[in-house]
C-alpha cells in the first residue's frame, strides 16, 4: 500500500452526519453545563492579583520564620551575654586603675567589694 | 486570529457568557470531528467536545492572542482526549463493538455496505494506533494542518510530529493491507 492509498482510504472515514437540532442542543448543553458548574472566569489581571498575593505570603512566611527561628533566639542570648561581659570587663578596668593608684588597694577593693 | 473569534473572545474575557455560546456555535463541528475521530465513540465524542468548550471557558482569561483561537481550542480538545483514560477492558470492549456501533450509526447515511465497511476498518485501525500517534495523524491528514501547526496544538517539536506521523502510518499501511488481503 502506497501514501496515496493510505491517504485516500483514512479518509474514507466520514464521521456522522448531524442535523441542526442537534448542534442546537449541543449548544444548549454546553450553556446548561457553564450555568450549572458556574466556573469562576478568570480575567487577564487575575494571574497578576494571585501572584502578588503569593509574593506576600512567601514574604511574611519568611519573616516570621526568621523571628522564630532557634537561631535567632541563640542569637540574641550571646549579644546579650556579649554586653554583659563588655561592662564587667570595663568595671574592672576601673577597678585596676585604683588598685594601682592606691598602696592599700587591695584591702580597697575588698572594702568595696563587701 | 479571525477577526469574527477576537471579537468574541475578548467579549467573552469581559464576561459576556452570549459571546462564548456564539464560539461554541462557531467551532462545535470542527471540535466534534476530532474527538470523534479520536475515540471511535459518538457517545465519548459529544462528552469530549462538551468537556473541551468547558475548559476553554474556564481558561479563556489567560488566552493572549498569540495564536489562532482555533488553535487555542484544538490544543485543549486533543489534550482533553489525551487525558480521557480509558480502562482496558472498555478498550477492548470499544474495539469489539466497533462494528456493532458503526452499522447503527451508518443507518441515515444512506452509504453502501462496502463503504460502511471500510469505515469500519479505518476506525479500527486507527483507534489501535497510540493516543499520540492517533492525535498527530487526525490532525494532519483530516485537519489538513501542516507539521509546524500540529506541533503547536501538540505542544511538541516539528520533528516530533514527523516522527509520530511516520510511525502512524507506517502501522496503519500493515495493519490496513493485512485487513485487505483478509478480505480478498
Amino acid at each position: 500500500m502506497n501514501d496515496f492509498d493510505l491517504e485516500s482510504k483514512l479518509k474514507s472515514l466520514r464521521v456522522p452526519e448531524r442535523t441542526e437540532a442537534y448542534w442546537n442542543d449541543f449548544t444548549t448543553q454546553v450553556r446548561v453545563q457553564l450555568h450549572r458548574s458556574r466556573p469562576e472566569l478568570p480575567t487577564r489581571s487575575s494571574g497578576g492579583l494571585r501572584f502578588a498575593f503569593a509574593g506576600c505570603f512567601a514574604l511574611a512566611l519568611i519573616l516570621v520564620c526568621f523571628q522564630f527561628h532557634p537561631l535567632q533566639t541563640v542569637s540574641l542570648t550571646i549579644a546579650k551575654q556579649e554586653r554583659h561581659f563588655h561592662m564587667q570587663l570595663a568595671r574592672l578596668d576601673s577597678g585596676l586603675h585604683k588598685l594601682m593608684l592606691n598602696t592599700d588597694g587591695m584591702g580597697y577593693l575588698l572594702a568595696e567589694a563587701n | 486570529m479571525a477577526d469574527a473569534d477576537a471579537d468574541l473572545v475578548l467579549q467573552t474575557q469581559k464576561g459576556s457568557p452570549a459571546a462564548f455560546e456564539a464560539l461554541v456555535r462557531q467551532h462545535q463541528r470542527m471540535i466534534h470531528s476530532l474527538t470523534f475521530r479520536m475515540t471511535g465513540s459518538l457517545a465519548d465524542a459529544e462528552d469530549l467536545a462538551q468537556e473541551t468548550f468547558l475548559r476553554a471557558y474556564a481558561q479563556i482569561g489567560t488566552f493572549r492572542g498569540t495564536a489562532k483561537f482555533s488553535t487555542w481550542l484544538y490544543r485543549i480538545a486533543v489534550n482533553t482526549c489525551l487525558n480521557w483514560r480509558q480502562s482496558e477492558a472498555r478498550r477492548f470492549r470499544l474495539q469489539a463493538n466497533c462494528a456493532e456501533e458503526f452499522s447503527v450509526q451508518h443507518l441515515n447515511w444512506e452509504t453502501a455496505p462496502a463503504e460502511n465497511q471500510a469505515s469500519q476498518q479505518v476506525q479500527s485501525a486507527l483507534l489501535k494506533l497510540p493516543a499520540k500517534q492517533r492525535a498527530a495523524i487526525v490532525l494532519t491528514i483530516y485537519d489538513g494542518l501542516n507539521h509546524a501547526e500540529a506541533a503547536q496544538v501538540l505542544g511538541c517539536s516539528e520533528t516530533t510530529v514527523s516522527w509520530r506521523v511516520f510511525a502512524a502510518r507506517r502501522k496503519l499501511k500493515r495493519w490496513l493491507s493485512q485487513t485487505e488481503a483478509r478480505d480478498e
